[in-house]
């Protein structure tokens, strides 16, 4: 008797990014993408959130597009005009700043009380800022003075870094083997703004079963 | 080939309890399922009210029930809520059931609101926590004894056994493999509440998971 098991490799980074509006900053512009490569694979499953910093432009969204690629050949692909598509709606979020969290537990320290953004049952978005490898978007079960409870165990530990309210977390989207995925998070606005989005996206790839 | 199946308890009957702001009991639950190398699984989820004081009785929040890759800012979230009561009962047997009975007798002063249909929860130390459903009610002596006919035998035998109404069982939530999952049953009270005020909960739950084949 044999046994045929799926194997899967997960937490792949597709986009790990701050988007801003304006695209005038140097490093972090208004559009990023990633091709995913699925054609010797079973298919992906993508994990979408994205955090947003208080912004003066609430026009413009956040969007994620995901579009197959065919292979040509010769390394040239044809961008398939539909795709699917994610869009968060534009609003102002707040930001308290961190002062303290312990891995494990629910705990969020903060200076000052949580106004009213920070509603329960809501998602706020944790980061280190600029370059964190650290972020984390948490479901907010109670609000008090100077705290704000989370309903999962913490994934980093911090003394400092900012609570940002009003994350989206988009539910996970099915992507089929066999082909090339290009993924884009836009950012674009027509006018200059100066909203921040911080795009991710990781992807758990189904490769293959495994016969024991 | 042939498919490879189990069954797991994912979460041992838990009680949550709504008290005074502040002073919650044992408010969130977490419990883990692992699919890491599974194909799917199909989760069911049941809930049961229940109560120990009936002065100033009100919910405030409902429960909150979230699965979502743990561990992993990328979350696969349910939210599930059920509608806030005010008008649980509860029952105290007048023989405790037995496992395989169809019915169990209740003794109480005024009529028995239990429909047809209606899903309850039976809870005892010996028994532990289990759901039924209600088929019919006949009155043994009215007003005061009634006998509730169930839908399928009770799966424990029980002491002390107490009924509630308003249980409730979710439909199968099916989750692809490849991750594990954190199951959250959130029940925070987020508002100011009367010392005397006390919500509880049980929650409980199982899990099917297809783990592959085998030939």
């Amino acid at each position: 008797m044999k046994d045929i098991r799926p194997s899967y490799t997960d937490n792949v980074t597709v986009i790990k990014t701050r988007l801003f509006n304006n695209g005038a900053n140097a490093t972090d512009g208004s559009v990023s993408s990633y091709d995913l490569d699925l054609r010797t694979k079973y298919g992906a499953t993508l994990f979408v959130q994205l955090g947003r910093s208080p912004m003066t432009d609430t026009d413009y969204g956040l969007k994620i597009r995901v579009f197959p690629l065919f292979d040509l050949g010769s390394g040239i692909f044809l961008q398939h005009p539909y795709g699917k598509l994610l869009e968060a709606n534009p609003f102002f979020s707040k930001q308290l700043t961190i002062s303290s969290a312990t891995a494990g537990l629910k705990v969020i320290g903060v200076s000052g009380t949580p106004n009213s953004a920070f509603q329960v049952g809501t998602y706020v978005y944790l980061t280190n800022g600029v370059n964190s490898t650290q972020d984390e978007v948490c479901k907010i079960s109670k609000v008090a003075t100077s705290q704000i409870n989370v309903d999962a165990p913490l994934q980093y530990s911090r003394s400092g870094g900012l609570a940002y309210s009003s994350a989206d977390v988009f539910a996970p989207l099915a992507l089929e083997g066999g082909m090339v995925h290009r993924v884009i998070a836009d950012f674009g606005a027509p006018q200059l703004g100066s909203g921040i989005a911080y795009a991710n996206v990781m992807a758990q790839i189904y490769e293959g079963d495994l016969v024991t | 080939m042939s498919p490879i199946y189990r069954n797991v308890t994912v979460l041992e009957p838990v009680m949550l309890q709504q008290s005074q702001h502040g002073s919650n009991f044992n408010i969130v639950s977490n419990s883990l399922l692992d699919l890491t190398t599974s194909k799917t699984a199909s989760v069911t989820i049941d809930v049961a009210p229940r109560f120990t004081q009936l002065l100033n009785w009100h919910i405030n929040n409902q429960l909150k029930i979230s699965i979502r890759k743990r561990q992993h800012p990328y979350y696969h979230t349910r939210f599930i809520a059920g509608n806030p009561t005010q008008t649980l009962q509860n029952y105290t047997a007048i023989a405790n059931p037995i496992a395989g009975d169809t019915y169990f007798q209740v003794l109480l002063a005024g009529n028995v609101q239990w429909v047809g249909g209606e899903t309850i929860s039976l809870y005892s130390p010996l028994g532990g926590l289990e759901l039924n459903r209600v088929k019919s009610v006949d009155i043994i002596t009215d007003p005061t004894k009634y006998k509730v006919n169930l839908e399928y035998p009770v799966r424990s035998t029980h002491n002390a056994a107490k009924f509630y109404n308003m249980a409730h069982s979710f439909p199968p939530i099916n989750l692809t493999g490849g991750s594990t999952y954190e199951l959250i049953f959130d029940y925070s009270d987020n508002f100011s509440a009367n010392a005397l005020e006390k919500n509880e909960i049980w929650v409980q739950a199982t899990a099917l998971i297809y783990d592959g084949e085998q030939s």
